[in-house]
């Protein structure tokens, strides 16, 4: 809870107030390839011995292609420990908008040099800046969800994007099942999911609604246990709704295999496709 | 859409007011007056399960507008306001128009659930909602019981921050005098005060201080929103999702800005502040 006057408050540790923005972060040089580490956040500013949650936010990039972003935690070797890899921040071009994540993970956070927060990006471009913003929550909140955080559908070789998602050619229909795990690491708590455009950065359909399914199980036997997660897409500037990402409660045993499926009012092809990242709390 | 979970200790959910056939949801119709609340709008005339915690997700219909929704619980014509003045800005020609909310709110199996919304344009815009409840959130934590918004709401705007110089904090500006009630978690959404053809992406930092005038005490600091040119609502993308805070009663809230940004017409940012009980 907040006592007045108390370091209990939601402090943004990567603001830059000279610039009104964030930390900035560069991929630095290959395709596809993630860049050199940047502190975005010093132990040593925090007056707590950990955190109970990350609000984790990503702006002011320029081009029109995806970025994935890993978030580590570093000792003073350094040596990395990433507890969110791939996190998709994808925006268009000029039109450069904000996306948000809340990571139900709990780390500790003991002073400079021992446990700090770094964060790395690539993308299609050979040098692309963003900035980051890391706000440590200290209020309470418990996701007790076991602090792990896995990733799936990321494609991060050969691309810099999620897996992509085709709600197929008939409109109002939901597709087959596409796989992003065969086997689920952990046993999963909640669900945050991210969308982005795929490489359609250009959609020259209507604006259109596409839903998701997330769901585990066998290839024909599938449990939803996310229904019609929303989204939608405008035509000139091709922006994606709910960059809010928080996760949603699910209960998913380890071991099973995860899926996600597609509808769009609209069955245009190039219009219709989206990318899709899941990130799975849970231990 | 009822779903029983197979692990114990699992979550079921529910689904209420999707439209499959058009990948849409409950047709929600303002009234015929600026920021005037339509009729309510049932989305189930009894839940199947308790919720904790729910996702409300929205479509635009119609034309570019800041709407407010409320979510409602009770009878017809008895509805109580279980989550206030939600907003939303609808555009359906070049912009995309949805969002998704995750509320951490309680609402008891068997009750009705209703929506209602208003525009600022004076017509009878429409948008469409649907909604996701499960019987546990992501926390181990229940559901409050109610979502208020702490600013004023007389109209479908938030409480406007001017930075005017570049880079250098405003002076607070008050959301609210006098909190009526005890507060547990606090929200807050930023949006970009109707103005979609920002010149130039504009990068902001906020605080929101708790306290008399002159001696605010920071609860959220710095935390970041952007304005992009071209830009649609930004309030679905950013600001601070619900987390646990408490606000005692009779705390006056306020909030300011800064900006990277100081030419008029760009700069400006709507807050609207939320309190869960």
């Amino acid at each position: 809870m907040f006592i007045p006057g108390s370091t209990n408050r939601i402090r943004n540790l990567s603001a830059t107030t000279a610039s009104s923005s964030g930390t900035s972060i560069n991929n630095g040089g290959s395709s596809h390839t993630k860049g050199s580490w940047t502190k975005v956040l010093d132990g040593a500013t925090l007056g707590e011995a950990q955190c109970d949650a990350l609000l984790v936010s990503f702006g002011k990039k320029l081009n029109a292609q995806s970025m994935l972003v890993d978030l580590a935690m570093s000792n003073a070797t350094p040596e990395y420990y990433i507890f969110a890899a791939d996190m998709l921040y994808a925006r268009g071009s000029a039109n450069s908008d904000m996306c948000t994540y809340l990571l139900p993970v709990r780390l500790p956070i003991v002073g400079s040099g021992s446990n700090d927060i770094y964060a790395r990006c690539q993308q299609v471009s050979t040098s692309q800046t963003m900035n980051v913003h890391v706000s440590p929550i200290f209020t309470g909140i418990d996701f007790g969800s076991g602090g792990r955080c896995v990733t799936l559908g990321a494609i991060s070789s050969s691309a810099s994007s999620g897996t992509s998602v085709d709600p197929g050619g008939t409109a109002n229909t939901k597709s087959s099942y596409v796989e992003f795990s065969s086997s689920v690491a952990i046993d999963v708590r909640a669900i945050a999911i991210a969308v982005g455009p795929s490489t359609d950065f250009n959609r020259t359909g209507t604006p259109i609604n596409i839903v998701l399914d997330v769901a585990y199980g066998s290839a024909g036997s599938e449990c939803i246990v996310i229904p019609n997660h929303m989204t939608s897409f405008g035509t000139t500037h091709d922006f994606m709704t709910n960059q809010m990402i928080v996760p949603v409660p699910v209960s998913i045993p380890r071991g099973s295999r995860i899926a996600v499926r597609s509808m769009s009012n609209n069955n245009v092809v190039g219009d219709r496709s989206i990318e899709v990242i899941l990130y799975c709390f849970g231990s | 859409m009822p779903h029983l979970p197979s692990l114990s200790g699992g979550c079921a959910y529910e689904q209420i007011g999707f439209t499959a056939g058009t990948t849409t949801g409950t047709t929600l119709t303002t009234a015929a007056s600026a920021d005037t609340y339509g009729s309510w709008s049932q989305l189930s005339s009894a839940i199947a399960y308790t919720w904790e915690y729910l996702t409300l997700h929205l479509f635009a219909n119609n034309s570019q507008q800041r709407y407010t929704v409320d979510i409602g619980i009770g009878a017809a014509s008895s509805e109580w306001v279980l989550a206030q003045n939600l907003p939303f800005y609808g555009e359906q020609t070049t912009y995309a128009a949805g969002s998704n909310w995750h509320l951490p709110l309680h609402v008891p199996k068997g009750s009705r659930v209703s929506m209602r919304a208003r525009s600022g344009s004076g017509s009878a815009d429409t948008l469409a909602a649907y909604i996701t409840g499960y019987t546990r959130g992501p926390t181990e934590a229940p559901g409050y019981a109610r979502m208020k918004a702490l600013q004023s709401t007389t109209t479908c705007f938030g409480v406007s921050v001017d930075p005017t110089a570049q880079n250098s904090k405003t002076s607070w500006v008050q959301v609210n005098s006098s909190t009526s009630e005890l507060y547990r978690a606090l929200m807050v959404l930023p949006g970009n005060m109707g103005d979609i053809d920002k010149t130039t992406t504009v990068t902001q930092l906020f605080d929101i201080g708790l306290g008399g005038a002159g001696s605010e005490t920071m609860i959220v600091q710095e935390l970041p929103l952007q304005h992009s040119s071209l830009g649609i609502e930004h309030a679905s993308n950013q600001g601070l999702p619900c987390v646990p805070m408490l606000i005692p009663p009779s705390s006056r809230l306020a909030v300011r800005v800064q900006s990277n940004l100081a030419t008029a017409s760009d700069r400006t940012t709507d807050f609207y502040v939320y309190g869960f009980q």
